[in-house]
C-alpha cells in the first residue's frame, strides 16, 4: 500500500506528507467475572496532506487505486481553496531513542490480554463482583514520509483496563469504576487491583462531604484531568497566536513548588514516540518552571506562524474519545504530549501526615474543567477526609469547586512520586500527589 | 460486491447458532476556520464486522481490507473453532429493507468554494466585536451506508445523512477569558444550514460570551433550579437513561433493576427513547443486530415501563426487542445504546414558570454529563445561570456543576413547560464507543437541587 501512495502522491502534488498507520487490537470483555467477548481487528489507514497554497487534508481506509487517487485529489483540493499559509513539510533530523513497546503485546497481543484476564479473574476476591471488563492490546506501527525526503517509522504498544468492581456490605452496593491506558501491561500490577477492590469497599460506608472550604488532595490521575485539561490549553503556540491564553512567557503563574514538562521522551509515557505526527523529533519542553511559566510548544503550524521551531508538538491524538488506532483520520494538532509533573519533596506518607483536615479524592465522576476559563465543578466519586494526618472516613457525592489558575497559586504540598497515569479527559500524565489549599467543596 | 462477499460468510456463519455480518462505509466532509487556520477536510472509510455466538459467549472478527480469501478463511477458522453452541438470544424471522434517507440540498453539490466563502463571512461577522478575540467557525457532512444479513435470512440497507454547524467564540478582557457555542446537529442536508437564523445566532453567541466576562460566582448549595431544554435532555439522558441500558441490569451494575413497573419520579416526568423520530442524529431504520427501530416509552408519568435492550438482555429479562443496539463502528462491539432520548413537555410557558418563582436560578446550555449507573448520581455542569428573584430573572452567573441523586432530583420537579427542544450530539458508553444520539426535552423546575 505505501508505495502505491507515495508513487500516486507524486504523481498530482509537489509537496505534501503522508501518515501510515496499521494496528491489530486484541480484546476480551468480561461481564459478571465471566468472559463474554473475544475480539481481534486489523486496522490500517492513511492522511495525507497537501501544501498547494493552503495546506489541504484527507485521510482513508479504502486501499483501491481509485480511493487512493480519490483522497489525494481532495486534498490537492482542500489546499487550493484555503487561504495561502506560511508552511514548509519538516526535513529528517536525528531521532531520540524512546522506550515505547511492550515485548508482551507486540506480535501477540491476543496471548498478553488472555493471560491479564486469566490473572485478573485470579486476584478478583470472591466477594467482589466484576460488574465488567474490558482488557485491550493496541499494536501499532507509523510511518510519516514526506516530500523533503522524510522516511520515519516507529512501532508502540498500548494496553487499556476499564473494570467495574462492586462491593455489597449490609446491602449497600458501592463501585469502583477505573478505566486506565498504559504502554506496558506491567505499569498496571495486580496491587492496583488490590486498591482499587479497597477503594470500593472503603466507598460502602462513604459519606457526603460537608460543605466547606477545606484543602484537598488531587491524586495523579485527577490532578492530569485537572490541570493537564487546562495548562494544556493555555501552554500551546495555537493558543498564544490565537490570543486565547491567559499566560505568557517569563511570569510566576503557579507557586514556586510546581514545575511541569511537555514529556515526549518520558519511558513508556502514554504520548511517547521518537517523533510526532509529523516526523519532528519529540523533546521534552518545559512549560512551567518553579511556578514560572517558561515556553509554549509548537506544531509545524503554528511555529512558522509564529517565526519559531517547532517543538515536536504535533500530534494526532483527541480529548475524552482517545485514538491509539485510527490516527491517520485526524489531522496533527498542536498540543502538549506526556503532561509531566515535577515529584516535589514529601513522601506521600509525610504529606498526608501534615494535614489536620483535608479531603484527598481519588476519584471525580468526571473532573472536565472549562479548558478557557479554568473553571471546574465536579463530583466526588471516590474519596476520604484525612483527619489528624490520617486517611479517615470515605466519602462520595457533593461537589469539589474551583478554578486550575487560582488553585495553581495555593499549593501546599508535592509527593515525592510522580507516576504514569491517564486520565477520563488528558490521556497522558506523569503525576504525583497535590494538595491544594481553600478549594471550595459543596456537600451537606 | 460487497454483498456477494456477505452472503459468502453468511453461508459459513450457518454452521453457527447465530451469526451477523456488518459493512460500513462512510464519506464524510468538513469546512472550518478560526483566526489562524481554514481547514477543509474529507474522509472515507470502509469496514466489516463478522460476529458469532456460542454458548453465550460474542465472536468478532473486523476488517477494513477487503481481501475476500483471507477474510474467508479467518472466518472459517473461527466458526469451526467455536463450535455450535446454543445461546440465550432473540431469534426472529428474517425481514428485508433497502431504504436511504434523501436530504433536500446535497452539501457534496454546493461547492466546496462556495462552503468556505460562506464560513469566512460567518467567521467575520463574529469576529467584528473587539472583545472577541477568537472563533470557531464548521460545518461538517457526513453519509453513513450500512448493509446488514444474518443467519435468519435478514437483509437490510440503509443510509443516513448527517450535517453539523457549530460556532464557538472566545471573548477576552485582561486575563479574563470567556466564551460560547451554538450547534446545530442533524440528519438531513444543507437545508438546515439555510434554516438558521445566523444573524441571531450570531449576535445571542457573541453578546452571551461577552457578558460572561462579567458573570458572577454562584455560592454552591441547595436551590429551586429551573433548567433548561438542552439540560433536561441531558439529565433524560445521562444522569437517568444509563442505568435503562438493559446489559447494565445483566452485569448487576443498574440503580433501576428493581424498579420496573413502579413510580419512581414526579409523575410529571415522561421519557422517550425514540429511534424513528425524524430528522435527529439518534434515527435509524435498522439497529446494529438488525432489530427494528421503534419509540420506547421508557417512563410515563412517573413509572418506569421498560428497559432498553439487545439480542441477549431482553431474552434473559423476558422483554421484546427495543432496537438499542448499536456500535461505534466495524471495529468496536456492539452495546445497549440509547438514541434519541428526550422528556415530554407539559403544561406551564417558561414565563410562568418563572413568575412562579420566587427565588433560584435559571440553568443555560449543557456542557459536559457522566452517568453513574449503579449509584445513580449526577455529574453535570452547565454554561451559565440566571439569578431569579420574586419571578423576575435577575443577574448573570458563571455555569456551576448539578449534583445529586437523579431520582430524588427528578422526583422534585414540580412543574414542566409545554415548549420543546432536542440537540444532536454524541455519546460514550463510559469514556469509549461513541455513537450518535440527541436528548432534548421541556423547561423543568426543581426544588431543592444540589448546585455549585
Amino acid at each position: 500500500m505505501k508505495e502505491e501512495i507515495i508513487s500516486q502522491t507524486k504523481k498530482f502534488a509537489k509537496d505534501y506528507d503522508i501518515y501510515l498507520q496499521s494496528t491489530e487490537v486484541n480484546e476480551i470483555q468480561l461481564e459478571k467475572n465471566r468472559v463474554n467477548f473475544v475480539s481481534k481487528t486489523f486496522e490500517s489507514g492513511y492522511g495525507i496532506r497537501v501544501l498547494k497554497g493552503g495546506l489541504g487534508f484527507s485521510a482513508s481506509n479504502v486501499k483501491s487505486d481509485e480511493a487512493i487517487k480519490q483522497t489525494i485529489l481532495n486534498a490537492i483540493k482542500s489546499a487550493e481553496m484555503t487561504e495561502k499559509v506560511k508552511f514548509e513539510f519538516p526535513r529528517q533530523e536525528k531521532y531520540p531513542e524512546v522506550e515505547a513497546i511492550d515485548k508482551k503485546i507486540k506480535n501477540k497481543g491476543d496471548e498478553a490480554v488472555r493471560d491479564y484476564v486469566e490473572q485478573l479473574l485470579n486476584e478478583i476476591p470472591k466477594d467482589v463482583l466484576l460488574s465488567f471488563g474490558k482488557v485491550r492490546t493496541y499494536d501499532n506501527s507509523t510511518n510519516v514520509i514526506n516530500s523533503e525526503g522524510l522516511d520515519v517509522r516507529g512501532e508502540d504498544t498500548s494496553f487499556m483496563v476499564e473494570l467495574s468492581l462492586i462491593v455489597n456490605k449490609n446491602g449497600v452496593r458501592m463501585e469502583f469504576w477505573p478505566h486506565e491506558y498504559r504502554r506496558r501491561i506491567q505499569d498496571l500490577p495486580m496491587s492496583e487491583i488490590d486498591k482499587w477492590v479497597r477503594i470500593a469497599h472503603d466507598q460502602t460506608i462513604a459519606k457526603e462531604p460537608k460543605t466547606e472550604k477545606t484543602t484537598v488532595v488531587f491524586s495523579p490521575s485527577t490532578l492530569l484531568d485537572g490541570l493537564g485539561t487546562v495548562i494544556g490549553s493555555h501552554a500551546t503556540g495555537a493558543a498564544k497566536v490565537n490570543d486565547v491564553t491567559r499566560v505568557s512567557i517569563g511570569e510566576k503563574i503557579a507557586s514556586e513548588k510546581l514545575t511541569i514538562i511537555s514529556d515526549g521522551l518520558y519511558p513508556y509515557g502514554l504520548m511517547t514516540s521518537e517523533f510526532d505526527d509529523e516526523g519532528i523529533p519529540q523533546k521534552r519542553i518545559p512549560i512551567v518552571d518553579s511556578g514560572v511559566f517558561k515556553e509554549f510548544v509548537y506544531d509545524q503550524f503554528y511555529a512558522l506562524k509564529d517565526n519559531t521551531k517547532s517543538t515536536g508538538n504535533g500530534l494526532r491524538q483527541s480529548d475524552v474519545f482517545y485514538l491509539f488506532d485510527g490516527k491517520y483520520g485526524v489531522e496533527p494538532a498542536n498540543q502538549l504530549s506526556n503532561f509531566y509533573v515535577k515529584p516535589g519533596d514529601v513522601s506521600y506518607e509525610d504529606l498526608i501526615e501534615d494535614i489536620s483536615h483535608s479531603i484527598l479524592v481519588e476519584q471525580f465522576s468526571w473532573l472536565n474543567p472549562d479548558p478557557v476559563t479554568g473553571n471546574f465543578s465536579s463530583e466526588i466519586r471516590a474519596g476520604y477526609y484525612i483527619k489528624n494526618g490520617e486517611i479517615s472516613e470515605p466519602i462520595k457525592g457533593g461537589l469539589v469547586i474551583g478554578n486550575v489558575f487560582d488553585m495553581i497559586k495555593k499549593i501546599d504540598a508535592i509527593s515525592d512520586k510522580s507516576v504514569i497515569t491517564s486520565g477520563g479527559n488528558v490521556l497522558a500524565g506523569v503525576c504525583p500527589y497535590i494538595s491544594f489549599k481553600d478549594v471550595q467543596v459543596a456537600g451537606k | 460486491m460487497i454483498q456477494d462477499l456477505m452472503e459468502k460468510i453468511v453461508d459459513i456463519l450457518g454452521n453457527t447458532y447465530y451469526g451477523d455480518v456488518r459493512s460500513e462505509k462512510i464519506y464524510s466532509t468538513g469546512v472550518g476556520k478560526n483566526k489562524s487556520e481554514e481547514s477543509i477536510s474529507t474522509g472515507s472509510s470502509c469496514g466489516l464486522c463478522v460476529r458469532v455466538i456460542s454458548d453465550n459467549k460474542w465472536y468478532y472478527l473486523g476488517f477494513d481490507t477487503i481481501n475476500e480469501e483471507k477474510i474467508l478463511d479467518e472466518i472459517q477458522k473461527l466458526v469451526e473453532r467455536v463450535e455450535k453452541k446454543k445461546s440465550s438470544i432473540w431469534l426472529q424471522d428474517p425481514w428485508e429493507l433497502d431504504k436511504e434517507i434523501f436530504v433536500k440540498e446535497d452539501p457534496e453539490k454546493i461547492s466546496v468554494e462556495e462552503r468556505m466563502s460562506t464560513i469566512r463571512e460567518i467567521f467575520n461577522q463574529t469576529m467584528a466585536n473587539k472583545k472577541i478575540v477568537n472563533a470557531d467557525v464548521g460545518m461538517a457532512n457526513a453519509k453513513r451506508e450500512t448493509i446488514f444479513m444474518n443467519t435468519e435470512g435478514s437483509k437490510l440497507r440503509q443510509v443516513l445523512p448527517s450535517f453539523k454547524f457549530a460556532i464557538s467564540v472566545t471573548s477576552k478582557e485582561g486575563k479574563k477569558l470567556e466564551g460560547d457555542y451554538f450547534v446545530l446537529a442533524k440528519q438531513g442536508g444543507y437545508e438546515l444550514f439555510r434554516q438558521i437564523n445566523m444573524e441571531k445566532e450570531i449576535d445571542d453567541v457573541v453578546k452571551s460570551a461577552i457578558a460572561m466576562l462579567d458573570a458572577k460566582q454562584i455560592q454552591g448549595g441547595r436551590y429551586d433550579i429551573i433548567v433548561d431544554p438542552e439540560i433536561s435532555g441531558v439529565i433524560a439522558h445521562e444522569s437517568f437513561g444509563h442505568g435503562l441500558e438493559a446489559d447494565q441490569v445483566m452485569r448487576d451494575r443498574s440503580y433501576l433493576t428493581q424498579l420496573k413497573g413502579k413510580k419512581i419520579i414526579s409523575d410529571l416526568v415522561s421519557i422517550h427513547d425514540n429511534s424513528t423520530l425524524a430528522g435527529e442524529k439518534g434515527t435509524f431504520f435498522f439497529d446494529n443486530e438488525g432489530i427494528r427501530s421503534r419509540d420506547n416509552l421508557l417512563v410515563d408519568r412517573g413509572i418506569l415501563k421498560q428497559f432498553m435492550h439487545d439480542r441477549q438482555s431482553c431474552m434473559l429479562m423476558q422483554s421484546e426487542p427495543t432496537g438499542n443496539a448499536r456500535a461505534q463502528d466495524f471495529s468496536r462491539k456492539v452495546f445497549v445504546r440509547m438514541t434519541n432520548t428526550y422528556i415530554s413537555p407539559g403544561d406551564w410557558t417558561l414565563k410562568e414558570l418563572i413568575e412562579d418563582t420566587k427565588s433560584g436560578y435559571y440553568l443555560i446550555k449543557n456542557l459536559t454529563g457522566m452517568e453513574d449507573p449503579l449509584g445513580g448520581n449526577m455529574q453535570m455542569s452547565t454554561h451559565r445561570a440566571m439569578g431569579i428573584k420574586n419571578g423576575e430573572l435577575t443577574g448573570l452567573f458563571k455555569g456551576v456543576g448539578i449534583s445529586g441523586k437523579v431520582l430524588e432530583f427528578l422526583n422534585n420537579v414540580d412543574a414542566v413547560t409545554n415548549d420543546f427542544d432536542i440537540r444532536g450530539g454524541g455519546c460514550g458508553k463510559g469514556h469509549e464507543d461513541y455513537v450518535s444520539v440527541s436528548s432534548g426535552g421541556p423547561h423543568m423546575r426543581v426544588r431543592d437541587a444540589v448546585i455549585g
